[in-house]
């Protein structure tokens, strides 16, 4: 398959590329360039119950508060209620981390593949077809917040900065920079071959136990070789030539437009299939307008009106940018005639059901495209199904062909082909 | 206790051992008094005593090598033992004394059994973390005193469990982190290898404030409301007279070069230097020459009260990176040197020597000036003189501004783009031509190294030995000194063919020797071998103890004594483990096991990671107070552990271990400078002493924003008393605060309680909590609970809050077992006269940081008898006695 994405990758690079444009590919590399895409955006804090779930079952329900910037999706999107973890995902700020996953962290070694998160599960089907097997972003770099896990039982660490994120997507290093990348690659390709020897070195000296922690660390020297092979493979194939300029970014909606914006992109020029995106904001100023308060105070309203409002004031940001982001997906034309839109799957949500009570049940969770058939708020039966069924459902949208994923105990019934 | 669930699996493998009958007297026990709450109907805290007891031919008995049975019986002794269970309630029949203690006797007798019988469970080969890597490295590449060496940044976020970040269980090696690590070493390697044949020529880095010509520039650049460094030609000197908001203002070292480098935003002493950063890894020596002018005699009646108290503060900083040196929330990436009390209106040379490592960069911070800063407006000081005394000269600017078409800008700020504009702007009176208030006026900054004693330095010869020719150096000589030394033991051939071969296999694919070494000994500093510590089964081998002393007492690796005691076998002697203990808490390596242990004993590690707003509290930020009362609650251990003071110090003392910081912050006066030192206390007065009043601990066990008696509750029950209680039933709810009236929470845990389900584990963990309600959510004393509103300007821009009494706070309690107090100092008596408890307790977390596993029931007996003489004698009970205890178990030494 990696032939048929040099050649695509070629013939992107060839024409200047601009937003929304993609369609200029040959139609030879169509089929294999727009497998469906997956991306999920984690709030860190959730949201206000109240004002994120619609109180009527069905397509009718009148639009909550927080969904208002996104009225002009409505019919293609679901809203599920009573989805979460169960006690796989208890735990308060401890617990948000289960989001795109269901398991804790600390309990990942009970689990056949750990806690990994269903990005993860999703970018075993795509290793080596992109230039990056997954993207993992975030607003900021904090423990609390990361929701992308590989199957050893460790985060995968963030890319905080759009100045970063805009550099591995589009720009090209320079000669003498890539030379350096060349380099640094052979080192620690030799590094790591060196590095199986010395674990069966040490096999001999330790116990069971023992050995499985150690089998851990081969399986992740096998891993970091894999990705060094990819970035290899990739180093001499030209980045895509996008017309985008680094936004400027005074507030902290600037930055999640800026995220969007790439994410998009990086959607848009098949550099990834795989993405999450963390928002959070635990330290820095939200710079929302009229708003005095940090976000994670706020979030302790104690039903206090003056701080609800300017929780309200954060979240509907927060769905305002998300907004932006799906307007950005519909107006990409891909090859096969869709838009973006259709050939990706998005997750909108959170580990956190109710931050006022630091609940990580019934979760605010919303999903679009993935030829799904949306426009509903679904309604299922408390604390009796697992998010995982949504997840296995997705998964196998998604084209892989497995029939569980981590505490999944079904697919999700109610969730139909468009 | 809460370890339990986590040694599950490491049984499964054991041999069974033979049924145990079951005493009838006891099944009639459980029977009568728990099955109704914890049996098949109802399983509250999801405990279920029916299915322990088996049952054939109407014989009952138990299996003891079901563990989980084990567990729950052990459960059943504790809870029994400390009158918990049953529960105190009207509606809950009560045994009788007799009947209690004839159950207490048999389930002793089958824990004593079960003990002899049984193993506990080893620990599991573990990980460096990253604190112990840096230190590791540091010691192995005999890099010196590197505290602030930052090339490992990325390895802070170890899993942790029950506070713990060196579980060999819990701990995983990423693919980032193997990158980093193999990075990370790269770094290393910059500084500790040279191949020079020759020490380079110590250089000297001059920033001569007299010798600069361009004064007029400097006081255009640097009038802003946030920032006041203003070059005064006529002296020849640097005045740095204000820091503001929560940015602190830093400056850098810079020398002269003659191209611009580098205009940075807060940097702006000059455009045509350039940051400093220091040549080579070695001893540097740095001279300030400097003075304090018109700290008492400036002309502002009213303002820098603080100033009139103590002496002028420069305090010298180091980081790698340039942006670190400024911000607040980098406390962690920069380092402070040295602070210097500057004399009055003499002009000193002030000098401190210190090991710095290649790349860093110095910088310099007016220490105290934020203290006077005040907290009731964004720009404080320098606001009320904009506004007051020396309006005229912000009116001459806006005047000014005016007359060129541009705004007037808010206050001072004079960033004037058009050069002929910055000429005409020069001629007008502005702010630093009238200011005369306090400032640190530098004449004179020099930086000289480096200092290298011997050649090559020590962190070569680690490596390589004396050779600095790489082509002479003998790859295996050089890996049979080295690889024992990093992998901590003694080394196979084998093992030294595998690094042998790689680096000749890597030279001949082309790269030269000199690289090929270095690579190699990335390599190695990647290897399992090195980030795992290793330990055969069982009884431990003397190289494997060296090293469990090692990372118990200084998170790092064993010193060449160690080795040595190793290699000879005498380090099985407990009198000279004795002593090893003793010469190593002495050495001011100790600092890993007082850091690292404070950190996952009292979750020291929290603070930092839900900070409260920065508006709100604005006096935790400007004094730095984060830092500092982390630093407390190390120097309080540390106190308690040099001076042997009495174990019951930790539950109350009528003492602290304060610097300035921490004695403004409690309210104690006459306490200065920056060092911890003991401060007796009226505790009518301060309502501290102990670790539980610590400011560090209350803000550890709050949120940033509000206290809750329960998260505090379960603090004391786990780090304290050692018996956390159970997570609770996934099926409840936890209630949604609500602080708009006069309820508090505790009227909302009240309604709480009133739940069934969670009744009895509140009823264990509020009382607990409510006696440190008392302190606000950065561990400040209130009086009351406070509603909190903002107080917004003109504009709508927030300056900061008042706050107004909203309801009384009630910090009384009651224990399930039944003691009664009416507020924190109470609560702590009675925690005191629960010290047997505490001890346990206290051993227990030593034991867990020792041995890097969580400890089971098998592991109970051998606490206790450590424990225990330290209740039966406590004026001869001190930390270094239990840390020797521990030191010598057989839990230590087994792995």
């Amino acid at each position: 398959m990696n032939l048929t994405r040099k050649t695509f990758l070629r013939s992107s690079s060839g024409a200047c590329l601009c937003l929304p444009l993609l369609d200029a590919t040959s139609d030879e590399t169509q089929v294999n360039s727009l497998a469906m895409r997956f991306v999920g955006i984690g709030a860190y804090y959730g949201f206000v119950p109240s004002n994120f779930f619609p109180t009527t079952i069905g397509p009718d329900y009148k639009t909550p508060l927080l969904l208002e910037p996104l009225k002009s999706h409505r019919k293609d999107f679901s809203i599920f209620s009573n989805l979460d973890h169960g006690s796989g995902g208890q735990g308060g700020h401890l617990g948000v981390h289960t989001y795109l996953s269901g398991i804790k962290s600390t309990m990942a070694k009970g689990f056949s593949e750990g806690n990994i998160s269903i990005d993860q599960k999703f970018a075993q089907v795509n290793a080596l077809k992109t230039r990056y097997n997954s993207l993992v972003l975030s607003t900021q770099s904090d423990k609390l917040s990361y929701i992308s896990w590989a199957k050893t039982g460790v985060p995968i660490l963030p890319e905080t900065r759009v100045r970063n994120l805009f550099e591995k997507l589009l720009l090209e290093p320079n000669p003498s920079a890539k030379k350096k990348l060349a380099n640094l690659y052979n080192r620690k390709k030799s590094i790591l071959d060196g590095l199986k020897d010395s674990v069966k070195l040490m096999e001999t000296r330790i116990s069971t136990h023992d050995k499985q922690k150690l089998d851990l660390y081969f399986s992740t020297v096998r891993s970091a070789e894999k990705t060094i092979v990819q970035n290899e493979a990739y180093l001499d194939e030209p980045k895509p030539k996008v017309n985008y300029t680094m936004p400027k970014q005074t507030s902290w909606e600037d930055n999640m437009k800026a995220f969007y914006d790439l994410i998009t992109i990086a959607l848009q020029t098949d550099q990834t299939r795989a993405i999450t995106y963390s928002v959070t904001d635990m330290i820095s100023n939200h710079g929302v307008k009229g708003v005095n308060k940090g976000y994670h105070t706020l979030t302790h309203h104690g039903q206090v009106s003056e701080y609800l409002k300017g929780l309200t004031a954060i979240e509907l940001t927060v769905t305002t940018c998300f907004n932006y982001f799906l307007n950005k997906l519909k107006e990409v034309e891909e090859s096969n005639g869709k838009r973006l839109f259709d050939n990706t799957m998005v997750l909108f949500g959170s580990g956190m059901g109710n931050a006022s009570s630091h609940t990580n049940k019934r979760l605010p969770i919303l999903l679009t495209g993935g030829g799904f058939r949306h426009g509903e708020h679904k309604v299922y039966e408390k604390d009796k199904v697992p998010l995982n069924n949504l997840y296995l459902s997705m998964l196998q949208r998604l084209g892989m062909p497995i029939d569980k994923f981590n505490t999944s105990t079904g697919t999700l019934p109610g969730l139909v082909s468009a | 206790m809460c370890c339990f669930i986590f040694s599950l699996s490491l049984f499964a493998t054991e041999k069974k051992l033979a049924n145990r009958n079951f005493s009838p007297k006891v099944k009639a026990y459980l029977e009568n008094y728990c099955l109704d709450c914890h049996g098949e109907k109802k399983q509250k805290a999801d405990r279920r005593f029916d299915q322990i007891i088996l049952e054939s031919k109407g014989h009952h008995f138990y299996d003891p090598s079901d563990h989980h049975s084990v567990e729950l019986l052990m459960e059943v002794l504790d809870l029994i033992n400390l009158g918990e269970m049953p529960p105190d309630k009207r509606n809950v029949p009560q045994p009788s004394a007799k009947n209690t203690k004839e159950v207490v006797s048999w389930l002793t007798q089958e824990q004593d059994y079960i003990n002899k019988m049984g193993k506990a469970p080893e620990t599991v080969l573990r990980k460096l973390n990253g604190n112990e890597y840096r230190r590791t490295i540091r010691d192995l590449l005999r890099l010196g005193d590197v505290n602030y060496f930052n090339v490992a940044k990325y390895f802070d976020d170890d899993e942790r469990e029950h506070g713990f970040a060196n579980i060999g269980e819990t701990l995983n090696l990423s693919e980032d982190s193997l990158s980093n690590y193999i990075e990370a070493a790269d770094d290393y390697l910059n500084g500790a290898l040279v191949w020079e044949s020759t020490k380079p020529k110590p250089t000297i880095l001059n920033m001569d404030f007299s010798q600069n010509p361009s004064s007029r520039r400097l006081k255009q650049y640097n009038e802003s409301h946030v920032s006041y460094s203003v070059y005064q030609q006529k002296v020849g000197a640097l005045d740095i007279a204000q820091g503001g908001k929560t940015t602190v203002y830093h400056h850098l070292f810079k020398a002269q070069t003659k191209e611009p480098i580098r205009k940075g935003k807060y940097s702006p002493i000059d455009d045509r230097y350039g940051m400093v950063k220091v040549p080579a890894d070695g001893y540097y020596t740095i001279r300030i020459k400097a003075d304090a002018v018109n700290r008492i005699t400036h002309p502002y009646k009213g303002l820098y009260p603080a100033m009139a108290k103590q002496k002028m503060k420069l305090g010298l900083y180091v980081t790698s990176d340039s942006n670190d040196g400024f911000n607040n929330t980098h406390e962690k990436k920069r380092s402070k040197l040295a602070v210097f009390e500057l004399e009055d209106n003499q002009v000193k040379v002030y000098t401190t020597r210190t090991w710095l490592y290649k790349g860093a960069m110095l910088c310099i911070r007016w220490d105290n000036f934020l203290i006077d800063e005040g907290t009731g407006s964004i720009n404080g000081t320098f606001n009320k003189l904009y506004r007051g005394v020396h309006k005229q000269a912000i009116d001459n600017i806006d005047k000014f501004r005016a007359s060129k078409g541009l705004k007037p800008y808010r206050h001072s700020v004079v960033h004037i783009k058009d050069k002929t504009h910055q000429r005409e702007l020069l001629d007008l009176e502005l702010f630093s031509d009238v200011f005369a208030g306090p400032r640190m006026r530098i004449y004179n900054l020099e930086l000289s190294g480096p200092e290298n004693p011997v050649w090559p330095p020590a962190s070569h010869r680690a490596l390589i030995g004396e050779e600095t020719d790489p082509n002479k150096v003998q790859v295996k000589k050089m890996l049979e000194n080295f690889l024992p030394r990093a992998f901590r033991r003694p080394v196979t051939q084998s093992e030294v063919t595998l690094y042998e071969n790689w680096i000749a296999n890597r030279m001949k694919s082309g790269v030269s020797k000199k690289e090929a070494i270095r690579d190699g000994i990335i390599f190695i500093l990647s290897s399992p071998a090195f980030l795992y510590i290793q330990e055969p089964k069982g009884q431990l081998d003397t190289y494997a103890l060296a090293s469990r002393l090692s990372y118990f007492l200084w998170s790092s690796m064993p010193d060449d004594e160690l080795f040595e005691l190793a290699k000879n076998k005498t380090i099985l002697k407990p009198e000279v483990i004795k002593f090893q203990v003793q010469r190593m808490l002495a050495d001011p390596k100790a600092k890993g096991h007082v850091e690292n242990f404070t950190d996952a004993w009292l979750h020291l590690y929290k603070l930092g990671g839900m900070p409260p707003d920065s508006i709100d509290h604005r006096d935790y930020y400007i004094w730095n107070v984060e830092y500092n009362m982390k630093r407390e609650s190390r120097a309080f251990y540390e106190h308690i552990l040099k001076t042997k003071a009495p174990l019951t110090d930790f539950l109350d003392s009528d003492y602290l271990v304060i610097n300035e910081v921490m004695a403004q912050y409690y309210g104690i006066e006459g306490v200065y400078g920056d060092q911890f030192r003991k401060v007796f206390i009226d505790r009518h007065k301060i309502k501290r002493g102990g670790v539980l009043n610590q400011a560090s601990i209350l803000t550890a066990s709050a949120n940033g924003v509000e206290t809750s008696p329960v998260l505090r509750g379960i603090w004391v029950l786990e780090n304290i008393l050692g018996t956390p209680p159970a997570p609770p039933p996934p099926d409840v709810e936890s209630p949604e605060p609500d602080t708009r009236g006069a309820t508090t929470i505790r009227d909302q845990l009240r309604k709480h309680r009133s739940n069934e389900s969670c009744a009895n584990c509140h009823a264990k963990i509020d009382p607990l909590g409510f006696p440190l309600e008392s302190y606000g959510p950065t561990g400040k004393f209130r009086p009351h609970y406070y509603k909190v509103v903002d107080r917004v300007n003109s504009n709508g821009i927030k300056y900061g809050v008042s706050r107004k009494k909203r309801a009384d706070i009630d910090s009384s309690g009651e224990l399930v077992s039944g003691e009664k107090f009416k507020d924190a100092s109470g609560f702590k008596s009675v925690l005191v006269k629960k010290s047997d408890q505490f001890y346990k307790a206290l051993t227990e977390k030593l034991m867990v940081f020792a041995t890097g596993r969580h400890m089971s029931y098998k592991d109970q007996s051998e606490i206790e008898s450590i424990a225990k003489p330290l209740h039966a004698s406590p004026a001869t009970a001190h930390l270094e006695q239990l840390i020797t205890e521990v030191a010598l178990s057989d839990i230590f030494r087994t792995k």
